[in-house]
């Protein structure tokens, strides 16, 4: 499978085809799942109307999450079998990835101002977070630092490899450290705790998101592949002494 | 409507968070596109380029 899909312009034909299909459930779980986060889902019985901060806050929290596990996947699937579509992945992730982390972090501090009474606190969650937003700018500089493009795709794949021990400590960190971040309430063993009226927009908005992501990354990896190409035509035409 | 809108003393807070969202998802949205424009305008022209010489 990893050989069919390192074929650029296999993954081109592919991913053509795939984008529309995936902008359009994106649109259409917006669509649905909007007005319900906004109007139809009840208020919170403690959080009254601040709670619908959730439907964009958690969202946002599990895509910075689940793109950095996309980023470290791509980068060892990169780093071991030098597959090139892999690492045109790792880089177009990667600023989808700080986007979610910045939102995740400024809607949860929006969220804990009139629920905890505080902007930021230096909690387990969230400076783990705060880390994991660190890491994306961290691969996006090295990246950027390095001007042999090989040497910079090995660097950012050992650091991007390395920040994945970062994704437990998020997930667990409200189960090992006293928090003021609430314990996990939908991905749990027994099952989610909370009430379906507010977990159904939740999914719906999360799956929108996950769409969304999956829309840009797809859009963001063929731009990268064109760049590519015209690198390489550019170095073909400067081997003949065209001047750009 | 403002009654909806005041989201019970909270609406600084879930506008806010709702507008952010809605600026940063809308602003890669728009960035992706044109870069991606950019990058194949950008290809085209090599490509006649090379194909003129």
């Amino acid at each position: 499978m990893w050989s069919y899909f390192a074929n650029p312009d296999r993954f081109d034909h592919l991913a053509r085809r795939a984008l529309p299909i995936c902008a359009g459930v994106s649109f259409l779980l917006f669509a649905i799942g909007l007005p319900w986060a906004l109007i139809f889902s009840p208020p919170d019985y403690q959080q009254s109307e601040s709670v619908r901060i959730m439907y964009v806050h958690v969202p946002a929290a599990w895509l910075a999450m689940f793109a950095y596990a996309g980023l470290g996947a791509s980068s060892f699937v990169y780093f071991v079998w030098r597959h090139n579509v892999a690492d045109v992945a790792a880089q177009a992730i990667a600023p989808l990835g700080a986007a979610f982390a910045f939102l995740c972090l400024v809607t949860g501090s929006l969220w804990g101002k009139p629920m905890w009474g505080a902007w930021w606190v230096w909690d387990a969650r969230l400076t783990s977070m705060l880390v994991l937003f660190l890491l994306y700018l961290g691969y996006m500089a090295l990246r950027g630092a390095i001007e042999d493009e090989k040497l910079a795709a090995r660097s950012a794949a050992i650091l991007a490899m390395a920040g994945l021990v970062n994704l437990p400590i998020i997930k667990f960190s409200v189960d090992w450290w006293n928090s003021l971040h609430q314990a996990a309430s939908v991905f749990r063993f027994d099952g989610p705790t909370i009430d379906a009226s507010q977990l159904w927009p939740l999914l719906i908005m999360a799956l929108a998101f996950t769409f969304l992501y999956l829309t840009l990354t797809l859009m963001r990896m063929r731009t990268v592949i064109v760049e590519k190409r015209a690198a390489s035509l550019e170095r073909r035409l400067e081997a003949q002494g065209v001047n750009l | 409507m403002s009654t909806w809108l005041a989201m019970d003393g909270y609406g600084v807070f879930v506008w806010a968070s709702y507008g952010l969202t809605a600026g940063v998802t809308g602003a890669l949205i728009l960035l992706s596109m044109l870069r991606h424009a950019k990058a194949k305008a950008h290809l085209a022209d090599l490509q006649a380029e090379i194909e003129g010489l």
